[in-house]
């Protein structure tokens, strides 16, 4: 999917009580600013090109609805903090986006380390399930990679 | 998305065991209409009831628009139901929410482990103002005096020795609510929790277990 143009690039070190305003605004639920967003770039960019099965494309779907502030296509590190039931939601990238900066690294690193944990635990006492075993699989891959970023190899 | 999201649907209320819950969930993150899970969650299909029930709960704080299908998932016969039902109400639940709250609060005497297990995490994590909001819909006397009792921590009238004495108190639901006293003191002070990891009642002991181990990952 294009980068919208229009967009300026932001950092993920963005105030965190901000982006809660915009997942609110337009995060699994589309709002009004993010269909606004997508609507400009599809008028910019003609619709886009998207294959359903491919999890990047779902995630730049996600970014679409992303309130304008230009993220799109990568990732922001915050819709992947931690909550309060100590596991991080939201959609996992199926990489490390070259945007993050080291702390956002970090911060994530340490968030999906208590989200695969607590993951971990939840699975050892109410037994295997396959759709939990897919996510925590999901926060394991991400969690490697960006050990393999952080790492520097 | 519209298709494909329920065509994953189907293959839910078909009984297939794959990652199309997991597909799904990624599909309602980027706009999949939420409401359709309700196809799922009032299936005869364990396996769609079930992956119902753990979309809603990945939904984060975005699960506060399906907490009136999270109140029907905390009383279904299924343990996963009722277990990812209680994480919907720790992560979605808001103060409008006290009825709700109080029905995953009573579950701390469910007949499954695994769902009481995660009841005292509820009690250890859920912000003081959301307990509070349940108390006025927690039916059973006993229940209501201890949650009252744990909603008296903002104002630190919970001292750690009275946790200490409670952690081997005779009634096992004062232990449980204590052992969930112990958790959320244990960013002041991890002595209570460490008392309640060597708690006599094994569930208690157990729970405050896998507490300090999540707490000690960094």
């Amino acid at each position: 999917m294009a980068t919208p143009a229009s967009c300026v690039p932001a950092t993920p070190k963005l105030d965190r009580q901000l982006d809660e305003l915009t997942w609110e605004l337009c995060g699994a639920v589309p709002g009004p600013v993010g269909l606004l967003c997508g609507v400009a770039d599809m008028i910019e960019f003609g619709p886009p090109s998207l294959d359903l099965s491919d999890p990047n494309d779902l995630v730049a779907i996600g970014m679409m609805t992303d309130g304008g502030r230009g993220r799109a296509p990568e990732f922001a590190a915050e819709r992947l903090a931690l909550r309060g039931d100590g596991k991080v939601h939201g959609p996992i990238p199926d990489h490390v986006p070259d945007n993050w900066s080291k702390d956002d690294l970090e911060q994530v690193k340490s968030d999906l380390e208590t989200s695969i944990a607590t993951r971990k635990e939840e699975q050892e006492r109410l037994g295997e399930d396959p759709q939990h075993r897919w996510r925590l699989t999901e926060e394991e891959q991400l969690l490697k990679q960006i050990e393999k970023k952080l790492s520097g190899s | 998305m519209i298709e494909r999201g329920d065509d994953l649907i189907e293959r839910l209320l078909a009984g297939v065991e794959d990652d199309s819950a997991n597909q799904l969930l990624n599909l309602v993150f980027a706009g999949y209409p939420v409401d359709n899970l309700r196809r799922l969650t009032h299936s005869d299909e364990p396996i769609a009831v079930k992956s119902g029930a753990w979309i809603i709960s990945e939904l984060g704080d975005h699960s506060a628009a399906m907490m009136g299908e999270v109140a029907w998932l905390l009383g279904h016969p299924l343990r996963e139901s009722r277990f990812w039902a209680v994480d919907a109400v720790l992560v979605g639940a808001t103060t409008e929410d006290g009825e709700t709250i109080a029905k995953a609060v009573a579950l701390i005497t469910d007949p499954d482990e695994a769902v009481r297990w995660n009841v005292l995490r509820l009690l250890a994590r859920i912000p003081l103002s959301h307990l509070i909001a349940s108390l006025p819909y927690l039916h059973d006397p006993h229940l209501l005096q201890l949650v009252t009792w744990l909603t008296s921590m903002d104002t630190e009238r919970i001292s750690t020795q009275s946790i200490v004495r409670r952690l081997s108190s005779a009634d096992r639901l004062t232990r449980m609510v204590a052992g969930a006293a112990a958790a959320r003191l244990a960013p002041k002070s991890t002595y209570p929790l460490e008392q309640a990891a060597a708690a006599e009642d094994q569930e208690v002991s157990s729970f405050a277990t896998s507490e300090l181990r999540t707490r000690r990952v960094h």
